[in-house]
């Protein structure tokens, strides 16, 4: 799969994840990091490392689960799991 | 009769008068062998258990946690279930019939008991003093928990079902696991709340800091932290009383509620919550949630805490309250952010707040006791 579609995944999945309106689509990019929404919370953190799971077929470990901050973070630690 | 046994409180010891019956070994219709034990009793020296005499079926009287006198029934054996309950049935009519003092209790109690098919006798040998009450026939069928569940439809008068209401579905397992529970425990406290407001400020720039480390740090995560640091000062708030004992927690384990993608409620516990930074909180969090998910947390992980954080962060809820669990006497409620003018500095400017409710046990803490804990973690998570 490549970065793109991983990206676009990993996109939709947070959307999913958070709840987001059509209206709040646009603010999720690569850069979009957990303080800059207020929805990203422990019971949507719970939903997005579900979904991305789902989605990717992967399973992140515990390290990686809190480590997930960002958009950016779970592009990498995907890449990482991917090889 | 003659082949079924009644298993009554041994003499353990000489001076004892009374023993506690601490829990049920075999469980309620078990066909148990001679030797095997049933239950275990603590006496003024020592904990021990009582053996089987006979083999055959156990039909369970006492209640656990129970003070019961030496003699006192504790339940009976015999060949089959029917012929021990027959038994158990003559019993308690004889008992009847030749005057023995029939408990007092209240009319709701009395009703409960007869809907539910347990004898009055049955309910005080299990350790009710005074006048039988509606709670005491309630947190008894929990403690039983063998006996038929109430069903939300019992209650349902025939004209409402006829005329406005039609069945939509059965409570799910889960459901009914977290119904008994709360009903379980909610059945023996004397409920009651105290709220305050806490600034999010410097909580929010914990947040912050923490995600630029690298860890996924949630409000969820602080309030936590700061309950369980707080609560070394207020400890009474994870007393829990059962029967005629106040028990206390060994370790601030904590718990927090959280619910999975599907709905189901869980309460998974982080371990010496008091002694953990709050990375290693959230981390621990995380990975229970996610166990929970997907089905691989082991039930010991969902025991054994004092206390629980319920943190449900919907902007739009202004306050909650929650029920305690289980086996514990407090639990803590705090809501979705929210900003609110306030004056700093001479200036009006925005601040982002969140209240926090506080229910308790009244028959174990006061008001006053209760707020100073909520006034202690306000502090703690303002100016930490």
């Amino acid at each position: 799969m490549e970065r793109s579609v991983v990206t676009s995944v990993v996109r939709e999945c947070l959307i999913t994840a958070l709840q987001l309106g059509a209206g709040e689509h646009d603010v999720i990019g690569p850069q979009t990091k957990a303080s800059d929404l207020k929805q990203w919370d422990s019971r949507a953190h719970l939903a997005f490392v579900v979904e991305l799971e789902h989605r990717l077929g992967v399973q992140f470990d515990d390290d990686e689960v809190v480590a997930l901050t960002s958009v950016d973070a779970v592009l990498r630690a995907v890449e990482r799991k991917r090889g | 009769m003659s082949d079924v046994h009644e298993v009554c409180v041994p003499q353990v010891n000489v001076n004892d008068e009374t023993v506690r019956l601490i829990r049920w070994v075999a469980r309620d219709g078990a066909e148990i062998q001679q030797g095997d034990a049933i239950c275990e009793i603590e006496t003024s020296k020592a904990n021990t258990d009582v053996v089987a005499e006979w083999p055959g079926v156990l039909l369970r009287v006492a209640a656990e946690d129970a003070v019961l006198p030496i003699g006192a029934r504790l339940g009976w054996i015999g060949p089959t279930r029917a012929a021990v309950e027959a038994v158990a049935a003559r019993e308690t009519a004889a008992a009847h019939r030749v005057g023995a003092a029939v408990p007092a209790a209240t009319p709701r109690a009395a009703a409960l008991a007869e809907q539910q098919g347990v004898a009055l006798e049955v309910i005080a040998a299990a350790g009710v003093r005074g006048t039988i009450k509606e709670a005491d026939v309630q947190r008894f069928l929990a403690e039983r928990g063998d006996l038929r569940p109430f069903a939300p439809g019992d209650a349902v008068p025939a004209m409402l079902v006829e005329r406005f209401l039609q069945p939509r579905r059965d409570l799910s397992r889960h459901e009914r696991a977290v119904i008994d529970s709360l009903r379980a425990s909610t059945g023996s406290l004397l409920l009651a709340t105290v709220e305050t407001d806490v600034e999010l400020t410097a909580a929010q720039q914990r947040i912050a800091d923490a995600q630029r480390g690298g860890a996924m740090v949630t409000l969820l995560h602080v309030v936590l932290a700061a309950s369980a640091r707080v609560l070394r000062r207020h400890d009474s708030l994870t007393d829990v009383r059962a029967g005629q004992l106040v028990y206390r927690y060994r370790a601030m384990d904590v718990a927090f509620v959280m619910r999975t993608p599907d709905g189901r409620l869980f309460t998974p516990v982080v371990r010496g919550a008091d002694r953990l930074d709050l990375e290693a909180i959230a981390r621990r969090c995380h990975a229970a949630a996610i166990r929970v998910t997907r089905g691989t947390i082991e039930p010991e992980e969902l025991e054994g805490a004092c206390f629980t954080v319920s943190n449900i962060t919907d902007p739009t809820l202004t306050r909650f309250s929650a029920l305690p669990n289980r086996f514990q006497s407090s639990i803590l409620a705090a809501a979705g952010e929210r900003l609110e003018p306030r004056v700093k500095d001479g200036r009006i400017v925005p601040i982002p707040l969140v209240s926090m409710t506080l229910t308790y046990d009244h028959g174990l803490c006061d008001a006053v006791y209760a707020a100073a804990f909520l006034a202690d973690l306000k502090r703690e998570l303002e100016a930490p």
